[in-house]
């Protein structure tokens, strides 16, 4: 009940911040209006991306109405959604906190001719393209290829997930395996495979000392959540294994600045959402100009120059390594 | 020793919570291969034993007075993490988080003090009140407030505090474990509430409660306060021990302690306390404790998989509350 | 100085206009026993917590000692020496006696911190009050409903007590616990103490007090010394009804009997060798001590013990009764000896308590049963049993144990029955109401039910059987019918 109150208190605040902003919507001559709608405003991760959306803005020239929920409500966002494309926006770029909730708006955008593209909505009909940072098998693959040449290559190794139900991270901790197996002969999963850590720093800390009791020679932990790294280096630099065990997670960069600074982490993985922005928005601006996106395509971008298409999905390979040189680039 | 005495201690659950305690150990020292009883190890359980004591402390005797608490980890996470949003936007506690831990406090005490409110008030069933009030300190946090995790902006001084160890230990690899000297609170509390319960009128006055409420009235005790006081001071406790957890963990996460009281409680009842109130004591309460702890980190050495690790918990719970329920029934004839 | 220790004159006490208390006289003499009389409901349990202290009177006068009293706290109370042991006795079943006896005046002292030695020299010093012994580390809720008195008692004596007043103390006690009870009452009698008993049980009033006051609806209709009332007087007083208990004779006794018990021996020897039969229109009264087997029996003809060797005749041919719904089906019934746990539905309303046991006969042939069937089915037991209700939509817990018993009655007679078992149907009820069954039970046989009446109050046993069995140790050990039937007979047997 709350929730739906606040909820509504924000789409009327947006409500009224867009009809006040609504005169400035119109196209120069020849340029599409783009619109950028974020899960949510206000937010490390989004306030990267807007400030990679503004530069791309003044690099092209074209102007990007840059709107999203101060929440990550998704009534709230399919509310801006619905206001811009009612505005006439010629462009629609957006990343759904539901994709199912904004099948109705996109589907109007459609046949209003506005281009869609969306990111993290794979699964999404009613869009032109969805562009991914990356799938499952090369961001797991990344993690593995990381992991791998600080222990060099061999040694004993476990993942790590934040609980057995959670699809995404299960994935990439089986698309790392099987990289292992692949590439990595000397490299040996123990016996107990995966532990989950109940997406908790306290409790990857625990798991990890206890991996290291049961595995003496355990050399490498592989994670995919964003609690695993943090807790495991906690644990490896009190037991003083630092450059003796190594682990590796998807992390945010300021949380494991400190470890990877002083050499308890040697990277972690992320991938830029600035920079899939850029995509999104030079994929679009392609669109508009009538051209077609095909497999092996160049958005533009690093990462995403030979991106793969698959029907509407792009997959592009954004995955980076935070090191201790580009940890605090990114202000999250 | 005399006979009596003996035959006393042997009807106690805590003394088979106990025995039950040290057979468990030695069962995992055996099958493990020897990796349980070592500094390190044991070093890392009592590490592990810090929130989970404190809260089953707050339980205990909230149990003993014949009452249940389900809301202290939401008010935990509130106090907690509220006190750690306001430290980072005033700047606080960079150096010393004496602050925060006085703002966890008082804002834990505040909720708490709510609770023994509408409980001493309207005698309204604890459990059906705390299940209320847990969802409303939820909705605070995540509705009304919209707490953020904070990870990496977490104030220096409580990390330093969380990271501040009392003594290390080398296992034979030469692996370093420290003690963390969040501990010394856990202890602290145990006594505390220990001294409380044998030794003031207050402590008699919950087990007293407990027994029979109506009878405690009669006898004049002030039910009405003791209750009030009682759910305000676990409040308060809360709201420490929730800002212990932030400091261990180097991180607030509104939602890290979700559904812990469905393992403390058990806990609690495992270790001697009746779900009817009057029974429990913090020497059971701490075995217990050990027990779950124990087993939960031992699912790895023991070669138990993670799927699997769930279904123990659940039967140590079982078990406790069977153990409970038995000796309820025998009791009440 | 007056030679009452408390006199209370002119008490009056309202609810919500409705009279608890109209003018109440009483006194209580030192050194005596004052026994507080009257059914449920009349008011005795609101003057004791006037002389307590939980209530205050609206008029009246209160005089403690010769001093006047105008408002009075509970804490008050008990400085002035009066103590009130509850029928729950107030005691912590969780606590060692030890506490029991010496939180009280530790927190009435304003004590802090505990002190085990001073907590153990009270305790202690409670117990030599009446010479008491018992293990001070022992938990409370493990001893005996008799111990458990005796602590409370010996609780009330730690503050200097001049007044207790005990509230149906007897309830749960065997007739072996009652008699040591009263031995400790006549101990603290003769200390100079006066005790205030409130009890229903004639034959206990009797043998312990010294004066009596009866209550009947807010007023006490007599008080005075117990030597100046006869039975039949008191029962007068109690129930304002003059209650000649008329001994049962059958009338309609059938020729072929229409149960018939043969060599019946229960698992266990519970029972042994019992033969017995039972014509239509006699009442059989079944008695003996507690753990005669008399309950195994009864529950043996309803399917809840196991049955070794042995028959049961019904109307002739040979049955297995192996659960209550056979029984039911072979239309017997059973009424427990505990109406409230055994019996009733207490949060349930009375109309469903009724037709609890005949929904099947209430029920369409759909199986849906309509609300007003209910209700209508339930009026007329009410009428027919007098039932003290204006509505029997009220929960069943909104009447008295008499009217609450007559509805476990009804229920089973609401079907229609051969043998009606009732087992102790009189236990906990008063005076009138007791008689109200009698005569109901009476008028069933004569309506041509056969009926067994398993009781240890042999007044109850003498006064409705038309046959008795006495059974000792599992066995029958004496059978008497008619004019042989007196309790002098049965006590020999017994025996």
């Amino acid at each position: 009940m709350k929730k739906k109150f606040a909820a509504g208190l924000v789409t009327l605040a947006v409500s009224a911040g867009m009809l006040a902003c609504g005169a400035t919507v119109f196209a120069e001559e020849g340029n599409p209006t783009i619109a950028f709608v974020p899960k949510v405003m206000g937010q490390a991760w989004w306030d990267h991306v807007e400030e990679n959306v503004k530069e791309w803005s003044e690099e092209n020239g074209i102007d990007v109405i840059y709107k999203g929920p101060t929440d990550t409500d998704a009534a709230a966002q399919v509310q801006i959604m619905t206001d811009l494309v009612n505005q006439g926006v010629d462009i629609l770029c957006f990343s759904p906190n539901d994709p199912d909730a904004c099948e109705a708006i996109c589907k109007e955008a459609m046949d209003k001719g506005i281009i869609v593209i969306a990111t993290e909505a794979s699964g999404m009909e009613n869009v032109n393209y969805d562009i991914e940072a990356f799938d499952e098998t090369g961001l797991g693959g990344f993690l593995m290829d990381q992991l791998a040449e600080q222990m060099g290559g061999e040694g004993q190794y476990i993942t790590m997930v934040g609980s057995m139900t959670m699809e995404s991270q299960n994935n990439w901790a089986d698309a790392a395996v099987a990289r292992a197996e692949e590439a990595y002969p000397d490299m040996e999963l123990v016996p107990d495979k995966r532990v989950a850590d109940d997406s908790d720093a306290e409790k990857a800390y625990e798991l990890t000392k206890e991996l290291i009791t049961k595995y003496p020679d355990l050399k490498g932990i592989l994670g995919t959540g964003s609690f695993d790294a943090p807790g495991a280096a906690r644990a490896i630099q009190e037991l003083g294994l630092t450059g003796k065990v190594f682990a590796i997670s998807v992390a945010m960069p300021l949380e494991v600045a400190d470890y990877l600074e002083d050499g308890t982490l040697g990277s972690v993985a992320l991938w830029d959402a600035g920079i899939t922005a850029k995509a999104m928005l030079n994929c679009a601006v392609k669109l508009y100009n009538g051209e077609e996106i095909t497999d092996g395509a160049d958005l533009g971008e690093e990462g995403y120059d030979a991106v793969a298409v698959q029907d509407k999905v792009i997959v592009g390979e954004g995955q980076i390594a935070i090191t201790k040189e580009n940890c605090y680039d990114f202000g999250f | 020793m005399n006979k009596a005495a003996l035959k006393r201690m042997t009807k106690r659950t805590e003394f088979y919570i106990f025995l039950v305690l040290i057979a468990m150990c030695i069962a995992i020292e055996i099958i493990s291969g020897g990796q349980l009883f070592a500094a390190d190890k044991i070093v890392t359980i009592l590490r592990s034993m810090v929130v989970d004591g404190m809260f089953a402390m707050c339980c205990l005797v909230v149990m003993i007075s014949g009452g249940f608490d389900l809301s202290f980890p939401a008010i935990a996470s509130l106090a907690s993490c509220l006190s750690a949003t306001i430290c980072v936007n005033f700047g606080f506690c960079e150096t010393n988080p004496i602050i925060g831990i006085l703002l966890a406090i008082v804002i834990g005490a505040v909720l708490g003090m709510f609770n023994g409110w509408i409980i001493s008030n309207f005698k309204l069933n604890t459990m059906i009140v705390t299940l209320a009030t847990q969802t409303f300190f939820t909705g605070i946090t995540m509705g009304l407030l919209q707490l953020k995790e904070i990870t990496s902006k977490l104030p220096k001084g409580f990390r330093n505090m969380g990271e501040s160890y009392l003594f290390e230990v080398y296992n034979a690899a030469g692996l370093r474990s420290t003690m963390t000297s969040m501990f010394i609170f856990l202890v602290l509390l145990c006594l505390a509430t220990s001294f409380v319960l044998k030794h003031t009128m207050f402590g008699r006055g919950l087990y007293a409660i407990g027994g029979n409420e109506v009878s405690a009235e009669r006898a004049g005790y002030n039910v009405k306060r003791i209750k009030f006081l009682l759910y305000t001071v676990v409040g308060a406790m809360s709201g420490f021990i929730g800002i212990i957890r932030v400091s261990m963990a180097r991180q607030a996460i509104p939602k890290a302690l979700d559904g812990k009281e469905m393992t403390i409680i058990p806990a609690v009842i495992l270790g001697g306390a009746s779900i009817f109130g009057g029974e429990g004591s913090v020497f059971g309460t701490v075995c217990a404790v050990a027990i779950i702890t124990v087993v939960s980190n031992s699912m790895l050495l023991l070669g138990i998989g993670t799927y699997w690790q769930d279904f123990f918990n659940g039967l140590v719970i079982l078990v406790g509350i069977t153990i409970s329920a038995v000796q309820a029934k025998r009791r009440n004839g | 100085m007056s030679e009452y220790l408390l006199e209370m004159s002119g008490i009056c006490k309202s609810f919500s206009g409705v009279h608890a208390l109209d003018h109440v006289n009483f006194a209580v003499r030192p050194g005596k026993v004052m026994c507080l009389a009257g059914e449920n409901g009349c008011g005795k349990s609101t003057l004791v917590k006037i002389i307590s202290g939980v209530y205050t009177k609206d008029e009246g006068e209160v005089t403690f000692e010769g001093q006047k009293i105008t408002k009075i706290t509970p804490a008050e109370a008990t400085q002035l020496g009066i103590q009130v042991i509850y029928q729950d006795l107030s005691i912590f079943p969780n606590l060692t006696v030890m506490e029991n006896l010496a939180i009280n005046s530790e927190i009435t002292a304003g004590k802090k911190l505990v002190n085990r030695k001073r907590w153990e020299a009270t305790a202690k010093e409670a117990l030599s009050k009446i010479g008491y012994q018992i293990d001070l580390y022992a938990k409370m809720g493990e001893l005996s409903v008799a111990d458990k008195q005796l602590v409370a008692i010996c609780r009330a004596l730690l503050f200097n007590a001049k007044l207790i007043i005990m509230d149906e103390p007897t309830t749960a006690l065997t007739k072996k616990e009652v008699d040591a009870l009263f031995k400790t009452v006549r101990q603290l009698r003769d200390s100079g103490i006066a005790i205030m008993f409130i009890s229903h049980k004639t034959e206990e009033i009797f043998e312990i007090s010294d004066d009596v006051c009866i209550m009947r609806n807010g007023k006490n209709v007599y008080s005075g010394p117990t030597a100046e009332l006869t039975r039949e007087k008191y029962t007068y007083y109690l129930t304002g009804r003059e209650l000649v208990e008329d001994r049962f004779i059958p009338k309609n006794i059938s020729k072929e009997p229409v149960l018939r018990v043969n060599h019946l021996t229960l698992k266990d020897q519970k029972c042994k060798d019992i033969s017995f039969s039972l014509r239509k229109g006699e009442i059989l009264g079944v008695t003996g001590l507690l753990g005669s087997g008399r309950t195994e029996l009864a529950l043996s003809l309803f399917g809840l013990e196991k049955i070794e060797s042995g028959t049961i005749e019904l109307n002739g041919k040979d049955v297995k009764i192996s659960s209550p719904i056979a029984a039911q089906k072979m239309k017997i019934g059973y009424v427990p000896e505990d109406r409230l746990t055994e019996g009733l539905c207490l949060q349930q309303p009375i109309a469903d308590n009724i037709t609890l046991s005949s929904l099947k006969r209430l029920a369409n042939s759909f199986g849906i049963i309509k609300k007003q069937d209910i209700i209508a089915d339930a009026n007329i037991w009410k009428e027919k049993f007098s039932i003290a209700t204006d509505d029997v939509r009220k929960f069943a817990s909104t009447l008295s144990g008499g009217n609450q018993q007559k509805i476990v009655l009804s229920k089973w007679l609401s079907n229609d029955l051969d043998v009606l078992i009732l087992n102790g149907p009189t236990v906990g009820v008063d005076v009138g109401a007791k008689q109200d069954i009698h005569h109901l039970v009476h008028e069933l046989a004569n309506e041509g039910l056969a009926v067994i009446i398993i009781s240890d109050d042999l007044s109850e046993v003498v006064v409705n059987c038309s046959r008795v069995i006495v059974m000792k140790d599992g066995g029958i050990v004496g059978e008497m019918t008619g004019d042989n039937i007196t309790e002098e007979n049965i006590l020999e047997i017994i025996r």
